[in-house]
């Protein structure tokens, strides 16, 4: 007979969403119980930006929606949620990525965590979703239902052999710069492999006009043969327009003609930490044909104009990225004999960090995720949840 | 009918108990003791908990229906599988 162990945690543990009164609090506690100097514990910007609470539809939030355990008043734990409209093949659902899915170590042993992806569930919301979700939480979203895919693919075209090479050896310490470079020569996009397309199209720039024509040809086109976020000209220009961090280059496909619009691409240049290098990182690719063929061309100008050693694009549909393939953009190979492309670049880390993504889709589609994987339907970037972020 | 309850709820209390010292390797004092207060049972336990009384007792807990309070003690763990059981 074991005694009878100290009673910590009673009813008085809370899970309440943010107001703004608690908005300093959890700055505080994401500073001293998760890391010092992580960036939401200092750019307010940042955090009320990722959880704009006019993004949760449906659901009033007081504050930015990051859900937070607290016991007497103080912080003890939280769970950031992002609000989106899921697009399912046209039929819209308010949705949540969930993040920051944090619980401050004196208080990880009182089911924390799991009250809090709880609380998340009964805030309405028809489906939520995670991406960089490390072991141990995707054992328990698993088992509440969530389904899987253990890896976002990554494609990866090499621009300039000579400057990815170095950072393929950083990456891999045993391997030569010669073997590196020969990796690299093996993804490289060669000049001029993209195409001039067809069909009148030319890159051009976010602008109100285009974006309008943009939210015709998703509402047309795409949005229902697509599941995943909604993604409207609103949802463009929360994500990428007035990103309070970072720079994104938004380019639509449009028709010299009239102005339509047949495709739209989203990437940033990220300068490696460091050192001189820079990787161009795509985070939105979608389009007719043609619309993607005009706008890789778009991509690896932009590419070559910033003198990106690398470019790479993480999506859940090959469809998608078929028109980067025939450009000489290669499918990452996880297991592979040869090298890594490094993935993190603030600092530049060694290993190759698979982005997990796990959804819990509205019950109608339930189990459907695999199909939709396979057919091409789902489509999540790493632009979805908060994997393309500042540190 | 009243002692049959009576009887499945104390075999049940028994069962869900060796699935705690066998299984999860953790001893509870007593069947009243708060599992989730007490800190025996923390997240990654709680879903290793109910994979087995899936296994153990061929329920289905669905996320929709999960409240911690039905497992905040092995006897409402076992009220929670008899409910299902009955409810099946």
């Amino acid at each position: 007979m074991t005694a009878a162990p100290e009673r910590v945690l009673g009813q008085s543990l809370r899970i309440e969403l943010c107001r703004d009164v608690d908005v300093a609090p959890l700055m505080r506690f994401i500073g001293t119980q998760w890391r010092a100097r992580h960036i939401l514990s200092h750019d307010e910007s940042l955090l009320r930006w990722q959880f704009a609470p006019e993004l949760l539809r449906g659901r009033y939030a007081p504050g930015p929606t990051v859900l937070l355990a607290l016991l007497g008043g103080e912080i003890v734990g939280m769970l950031g949620l992002t609000g989106f409209e899921l697009n399912m093949a046209g039929v819209r659902f308010p949705a949540a990525w969930s993040s920051h899915w944090f619980v401050a170590p004196a208080y990880r042993r009182f089911n924390v965590a799991l009250r809090l992806i709880l609380a998340a569930r009964d805030l309405g919301v028809a489906a939520l979703a995670t991406l960089g979700s490390n072991e141990a939480s995707t054992r328990v979203l698993e088992r509440l239902g969530f389904e899987v895919i253990p890896s976002l693919p990554r494609w990866i075209g090499v621009l300039d052999a000579a400057a990815a090479a170095e950072l393929v050896c950083a990456a891999n310490p045993k391997l030569s710069f010669e073997d590196a470079l020969l990796w690299c020569r093996s993804h490289l996009v060669p000049p001029g492999a993209a195409v001039v397309p067809e069909g009148g199209l030319r890159p051009g720039g976010w602008s109100p006009a285009a974006a309008g024509e943009w939210d015709r040809f998703w509402n047309e086109r795409l949005a229902t043969r697509l599941v995943g976020a909604s993604r409207d000209a609103t949802y463009l220009r929360w994500r990428y327009v007035e990103h309070p961090r970072f720079e994104y280059d938004v380019r639509f496909a449009q028709r010299d003609t009239d102005g339509a619009v047949e495709g739209m691409a989203a990437f940033r240049v990220e300068q490696v930490r460091d050192r001189a290098t820079r990787a161009l990182r795509i985070v939105e690719f979608l389009g007719s044909a043609a619309g993607k063929a005009t706008l890789v061309r778009a991509i690896l100008e932009a590419a070559r104009d910033s003198g990106a050693a690398m470019a790479d694009f993480y999506c859940s549909s090959a469809r998608t990225a078929q028109a980067l393939e025939r450009a000489g953009f290669s499918r990452e190979i996880e297991d592979s004999p040869g090298a890594v492309f490094p993935s993190r670049f603030q600092p530049l880390e060694p290993e190759h960090s698979p982005v997990t993504a796990l959804v819990r889709l509205p019950p109608a589609w339930c189990g459907t995720l695999p199909e939709l994987v396979a057919d091409g339907r789902l489509y999540i970037t790493k632009s979805d949840g908060d994997q393309d972020r500042p540190n | 009918m009243i002692a049959d309850r009576m009887s499945e709820s104390a075999g049940l209390q028994e069962q869900v108990a060796a699935v705690f010292t066998q299984a999860l390797k953790i001893d509870v004092p007593s069947y009243d003791t708060d599992l989730l207060a007490t800190g025996l049972l923390d997240s990654l336990g709680f879903v290793e908990l109910m994979v087995l009384l899936e296994q153990r007792f061929g329920i289905h807990i669905a996320m929709e229906d999960l409240e911690p309070d039905q497992f905040r003690s092995i006897a409402s763990i076992a009220a929670f599988v008899a409910a299902q059981r009955r409810a099946a």
